[in-house]
């Protein structure tokens, strides 16, 4: 038998194919069959031709892309699954996608603090993030791909089991541009439109450390921090559903590069202030000191990331406050939902 | 009297080059010379067996086996017994290329014909082989191993010079087949689990490091393994150590045409697998 792609037989005994030439194995169209060879192709030596040459288009299943996810995809599946959302917000330069790279990549080498890696629908987005601290990349010094501006499709998703009570689960990180942030402090418009922040179970807010051992950044951290949580309280986007994570990024620069401990004095003024300012209007305000990826050897690879994780985790103040999970009747919207919902996020 | 059993399809899933053909060859060269005692046999000859004969002849011969091209799928269908003869299984396994697998991960596609196979599959064999395993080094690491072993450092002052952009085919091993079991999962659907036998070929390389071969696993690929256990109640899962071709072609190839019989070159290491039961995974998937 010859079709488009050349002359096609069976291997299994007694298939029709090799009589009639019309169904395999009751397969209306002989391609579906798992038995089918193409003849002129079975042939043992070098084949360079790629699945986009090979698989007619109408031929193919579509698997999940492994991209970032988009808002509207997070808000949508929140919504039905137990998913926890991260806001992960800062400054640019601050250190987001640097934490997030190194918290995937604290997975490569095993179970981390307590949590096991369980899936991921965003593999292939978590790789690209860690490539340039990857010697695959050929660098000698590792790096981090700044954010695109206006990226709608910067979200992460992580399945974890906790080992010690094999609980599952899910976990939808932000990585969204500084810029984005910097419009969320300057405009109740913009701040509006972060819908995800409605739905998040943890902000996390970069206080950027490489600024707080400079006399002349520190003060604009604190600010920085401080309008960006106001904003997102006072268009109460965030509140007592809310555990809000203030993170020293950075601070193996703040450990190593002040001998007068001035940048760790000025953490502790930037924590007492920001917990005197809103302490009582959001759910939890905990201040944390993280490396993710330390650029000298005062703290190690990942520093406050175990900690990090276990919160993220572990704690969810709007779960506690929201009716158990009810399946949307709507159709699906994304691929999240085609691949994601089939395969139950909590186990 | 035999008690036929319903027939089965299992994959075979790997990267290039992790041994995938070379133990169909050597699989086919022990059911059909039952030369090893108490290990599953052939039973009756089925379809056509040019492509198997073709590559178990080279294995008997310690020829190097060629590569599977990516557009084959070649179907290897057996007819087993087991030694007592109580039960025959009737196993049909398709030779895949491992490119079509590096394909799966980078298109984020598989032809219908594929998607049948995997739910359809009653499991899987999934291959691997230490010299051919791209792990995730960052460059922090291997700069503090340049620094300890008292070396400058390969960094220059300029910073970097030639860089490579990311791109899926640099992806490590373990996410590749974390994300190509993550396809298989959705597509067959919670309710429907699936076995799977780790299989670490070239065993030979590695067994002198004293280690079990999840043991081995989990040093090697840990996310691998974490994604397995943690979906236990979809995967379950055995992990063999392989030698199927008994040694290295171009160092020991008169020692191992030497063997008699040929299937004493085999080698297996596993629950429920006697030294040279190639077959033992077999069993496994199939009970």
């Amino acid at each position: 038998m010859t079709d488009e792609t050349g002359d096609i037989g069976c291997r299994r005994e007694g298939c029709a194919l090799l009589t009639d030439g019309v169904r395999a194995s009751g397969y209306e169209d002989p391609e579906d069959c798992p038995s089918i060879v193409h003849e002129n192709s079975q042939r043992v030596g070098d084949d360079t031709r790629t699945n986009v040459e090979r698989i007619p288009e109408q031929n193919r299943v579509s698997l999940h892309s492994g991209l970032e996810l988009d808002a509207e995809t997070v808000l949508n599946v929140s919504r039905d699954v137990w998913a926890k959302v991260i806001l992960i917000a800062g400054a640019e330069g601050s250190g987001k996608t640097t934490l997030l790279a190194s918290l995937y990549d604290s997975f490569q080498r095993g179970p981390f603090e307590g949590f096991s890696f369980a899936g991921s629908l965003t593999l292939p987005a978590f790789e690209r993030l860690c490539h340039l601290s990857r010697i695959a990349s050929l660098r000698e010094t590792p790096e981090t791909e700044r954010t695109p501006r206006g990226d709608r499709r910067r979200y992460f998703h992580l399945s974890l089991t906790d080992v010690s009570s094999e609980d599952r689960c899910d976990l939808l990180f932000s990585d969204l541009a500084g810029e984005q942030f910097r419009l969320v402090m300057n405009s109740e418009d913009e701040c509006r439109k972060l819908a995800v922040a409605r739905r998040a179970d943890h902000v996390a807010v970069l206080a950027d450390g490489q600024k707080l051992i400079s006399l002349e950044s520190r003060a604009a951290v604190l600010s920085d921090v401080r309008r960006l949580l106001r904003s997102l309280l006072d268009c109460e986007m965030i509140g007592g559903q809310t555990v809000v994570e203030v993170l020293f990024s950075k601070w193996d620069l703040v450990k190593a590069g002040d001998q007068n401990a001035a940048g760790v004095s000025y953490a502790e003024r930037v924590e007492e202030e920001l917990r005197h300012t809103f302490s009582d209007r959001v759910g939890n305000l905990r201040f944390l000191k993280v490396a993710a990826r330390p650029q000298n050897d005062s703290v190690p690879f990942g520093y406050g990331l175990d900690t990090l994780l276990t919160h993220w985790a572990r704690e969810s103040l709007f779960m506690s406050g929201v009716e158990a999970h009810t399946v949307s009747p709507e159709p699906p919207l994304s691929e999240f939902d085609r691949f994601g919902l089939r395969y139950p996020m909590r186990a | 009297m035999s008690e036929r059993v319903a027939a089965s399809e299992h994959l075979l899933i790997g990267l290039p080059a992790t041994g995938k053909t070379t133990f169909l060859a050597a699989l086919w060269h022990l059911v059909e010379s039952a030369e090893i005692p108490g290990t599953l046999r052939l039973s009756k000859l089925e379809g056509d067996r040019e492509y198997i004969n073709e590559l178990a002849r080279k294995w008997q011969q310690c020829e190097p086996l060629p590569r599977t091209p990516v557009s084959s799928q070649s179907l290897v269908s057996m007819r087993l017994r087991d030694p007592e003869g109580a039960r025959e299984i009737e196993v049909a396994i398709p030779d895949i290329s491992g490119e079509a697998f590096r394909q799966q991960w980078t298109d984020r596609f598989w032809s219908r014909g594929f998607d049948k196979l995997v739910t359809g599959s009653s499991g899987a064999l999934l291959f691997l082989h230490p010299n051919e395993i791209v792990e995730p080094f960052r460059i922090d690491q291997a700069n503090l191993l340049v620094d300890a072993a008292g070396h400058a450092s390969g960094r220059s002052e300029e910073g970097a010079k030639e860089t490579v952009a990311w791109s899926h085919e640099l992806a490590p091993t373990q996410v590749i087949l974390t994300d190509v079991l993550q396809f298989m999962h959705y597509r067959r659907g919670p309710g429907r689990p699936m076995k799977v036998a780790i299989m670490i070929s070239a065993w030979d390389l590695v067994e002198s490091e004293g280690k079990t071969p999840q043991n081995w696993c989990e040093a090697r690929l840990p996310l691998l393994l974490q994604f397995l256990q943690s979906n236990p109640q979809f995967w379950a899962t055995r992990y063999y150590g392989v030698s199927a071709q008994g040694g290295d072609l171009d160092q020991h190839r008169d020692t191992l045409l030497r063997h008699v019989p040929a299937s004493k070159r085999v080698r297996i290491t596993g629950p429920d697998a006697a030294e040279h039961d190639l077959t033992a995974p077999l069993r496994w998937l199939f009970d």
